[in-house]
């Protein structure tokens, strides 16, 4: 049987940022409401323009051809896939690795629950993106430019969301990028968005969610994957405070 | 006979797609309409700086891609009941775009995967309306591993990537992973496995339509 204690290191490790996360900062911590106008340069991050067709050109093609095959026009639904990496040696050993990587390049690394979200189109055109209220329960690394504080909000952007454009409804639905649900709990591996003072999932792996226990990782090509016990609520938090001691 | 009776049993009850090799291929609830025929285009990538335009011909893989929607226009007419065509068009609203990764290997910036694809469905139907596919040269796998490499290898793979995305909206859906070897899966029996090695140098993806796919669709 697996010993499921923390380390004594990476306890009070743990233990340190939750006090300095409690103990808050003077600093402004970006904006909480959906609607400030900082959030514009969400529209413009490399996650939410990949490579495509710019959904308004989709629509306007998409109506024409439902004209001609007779399907009532009601929008479209558009799917971005989350393909599997390349499996050769993608072991658990690599999913880890992954992680530590993950703790060392991200800005900030919170567990929290999602809130309400606000759909807009991204710059180029090429995904509905979504502004959601995260608040932060546990704050396993502090952004040192803008300091968190424990149950306060913040604002995660990720690919995903419903909008009316001009030439009809749009659905975006990205499978790496599953929609975060209200309530539930997640631990997300985040990169600070300076413009906007808010923040996005470092790529499609950087998002877990709590369920039964473990951390799942949420993106569709990872679905059924069965994570090893390290990924386990508690063991996976002690494992990320480890691997931030090591951090350069 | 008794250890007969076992073995039977035994065959009975264990599920044919042990080991994560599912035949059928899984699908989904959607697809192309059956008997459309389907037009598709080389784009010219216009977006983020994170990629540049590279095209199918400035990679020298037009004649690779033609060639995986010929092997899908066949299987469509020949092996399955769906009868979609695909045919080359400068006019086509599908389009392919082919780009290279600027900053290979680093999250966020690197989709890590060799290839994706975005699809349209016409709303509160199970119809595909459109789809985009793009080709990511350069990329690098979460284990570090270079998903392409130039040389003879390309075109072939470039064809199994293709005929695995095309998949997709033919109703096709990633074959499941599980541990062991490229991900558990059966090497070449479907076009919906994942690419495995650089250029899948493990032979994983086949280079053809295969039964367990036509028999999903």
């Amino acid at each position: 049987m697996r010993c499921v204690h923390f380390p004594l290191i990476s306890s009070l490790y743990l233990m340190g940022i939750i006090l300095l996360g409690l103990s808050g900062s003077a600093a402004a911590q970006g904006p909480t409401q959906l609607d400030s106008s900082e959030l514009k340069a969400n529209a413009s991050i490399v996650q939410h323009n990949p490579p495509g067709t710019p959904l308004e050109a989709m629509l306007a093609g998409a109506s024409k051809t439902a004209a001609s095959r007779g399907i009532e026009w009601k929008g479209l639904d558009v799917i971005r896939g989350d393909p599997p990496a390349n499996v050769m040696g993608y072991t658990d050993t690599i999913l880890l690795d992954l992680y530590k990587r993950y703790s060392c390049l991200a800005d900030a690394v919170v567990i929290g629950h999602a809130g309400p979200s606000v759909p807009h189109l991204s710059s180029y055109g090429t995904t509905v993106y979504s502004d959601y209220i995260i608040t932060a329960d546990l704050i396993l690394k502090d952004n040192v430019r803008s300091p968190i504080k424990v149950k306060s909000t913040i604002v995660v952007t990720r690919p995903g969301g419903t909008l009316v454009l001009g030439s009809g409804p749009v659905k975006y639905i990205s499978q790496g990028f599953p929609n975060l649900m209200p309530g539930r709990s997640y631990l997300q591996f985040l990169r600070y968005i300076s413009e906007s003072r808010s923040y996005n999932a470092i790529d499609e792996s950087a998002t877990l969610e709590s369920r039964e226990g473990t951390w799942q990782i949420i993106r569709g090509a990872l679905t059924n994957r069965t994570v090893p016990i390290d990924f386990k609520n508690g063991i996976f938090e002690s494992s990320i405070a480890r691997w931030l001691i090591g951090c350069n | 006979m008794k250890k007969i009776l076992c073995c039977l049993v035994m065959v009975i009850l264990i599920p044919d797609n042990i080991g994560m090799a599912a035949c059928p291929t899984p699908a989904v609830t959607y697809s192309w309409p059956h008997g459309i025929p389907v037009t598709y285009s080389f784009a010219t990538y216009v977006g983020a700086p994170a990629f540049t335009h590279i095209g199918a011909s400035g990679l020298g893989v037009t004649s690779d891609i033609d060639y995986a929607y010929n092997l899908w226009s066949y299987a469509n007419q020949n092996q399955n009941s769906s009868n979609v065509t695909f045919y080359n068009s400068t006019t086509g609203f599908n389009r392919i775009y082919v780009v290279s990764v600027n900053s290979p290997g680093v999250p966020g910036l690197d989709p890590g995967v060799a290839a994706n694809y975005t699809l349209g469905l016409f709303s509160g139907t199970s119809n595909v309306a459109v789809q985009d596919i793009t080709l990511y040269y350069g990329s690098i796998s979460i284990g570090g591993l270079p998903n392409y490499s130039s040389g003879a290898g390309l075109g072939p793979f470039i064809t199994k990537v293709m005929l695995h995305e095309v998949g997709h909206a033919m109703g096709l859906t990633d074959q499941p992973l599980g541990s062991g070897a490229c991900g558990g899966q059966t090497a070449g029996q479907s076009v919906m496995n994942a690419t495995c090695g650089t250029n899948d140098s493990a032979g994983n993806l086949p280079t053809s339509v295969q039964s367990c796919d036509n028999a999903s669709i």
